[in-house]
């Protein structure tokens, strides 16, 4: 299997594609950004999720459409994504370079 | 029920003015969402709210636009040194100097070039 530099994803790159992966027609920036900090507990920044998007889009990680426009939004429409195979595949690399990593290490993050 | 308070100008300047085109209308309609959602708060404290977040994700895209910019000028000066390293470099006939793999590493990084 041939990876390239283009595969590797940062942890804030995966976090937000497992969230668009896991929202699915419901992914855009807000609720992508909702769903990190309710799974991580962290506080996320609006702007870091807005560039890390745009960033994976440029990648062809995701495609993004506009849909859904309402008045509570001023009338604008909502920019929802969806993670492209190529994404998905840049996610199981990633999941899989970190599992070998983690191999024999597992003690370690039971005893946090 | 309570209306809504409209979005400050100068957060609406600010923010088509730093953010890319395809963006900037999805990006403003996110923060109107979200503020319609802080109504029951001081009219005034939910625009400020709206006007710092406006500053925050305008200076996101600033910085990541300078950022790269900068990156790629790097890397497309290290580029050339790099081959410039690859070709004087005897022992290495693969051209992996130490120039060269600084810029791997910068490539890398910031995913430009090829």
């Amino acid at each position: 299997m041939g990876r390239t530099e283009k595969d590797s994803l940062g942890e804030f790159e995966q976090m937000v594609l497992l969230a668009a992966l896991r929202l699915s027609d419901e992914a855009y920036a807000v609720t992508i950004r909702r769903e990190i900090e309710r799974r991580t507990g962290r506080s996320v920044s609006r702007g870091a999720v807005y560039i890390t998007l745009d960033r994976l889009e440029k990648k062809g990680y995701l495609k993004s459409y506009l849909a859904n426009s309402t008045a509570e939004r001023g009338g604008r429409a909502k920019r929802y994504y969806q993670v492209n195979p190529v994404g998905e595949a840049a996610l199981k690399d990633s999941w899989s370079a970190m599992r070998k990593m983690w191999e024999g290490l597992e003690p370690l993050v039971r005893k946090v | 029920m309570k209306k809504t308070p409209s979005p400050p100008i100068i957060a609406l300047f600010l923010l088509r003015l730093t953010l890319p085109d395809d963006v900037n209308e999805s990006v403003i309609g996110d923060l109107e969402e979200e503020m319609a959602a802080l109504t029951g708060r001081n009219s005034l404290r939910v625009r400020l709210w709206f006007f710092r977040h406006a500053i925050v994700i305008s200076g996101h895209y600033l910085v990541d636009r300078c950022a790269r910019r900068i990156l790629r000028r790097s890397v497309s000066s290290l580029q050339g040194a790099g081959r410039e390293c690859s070709v004087s470099h005897t022992e290495n006939r693969k051209g992996v100097g130490s120039m060269s793999s600084l810029w791997q590493d910068l490539r890398y990084a910031t995913g430009c070039g090829s």
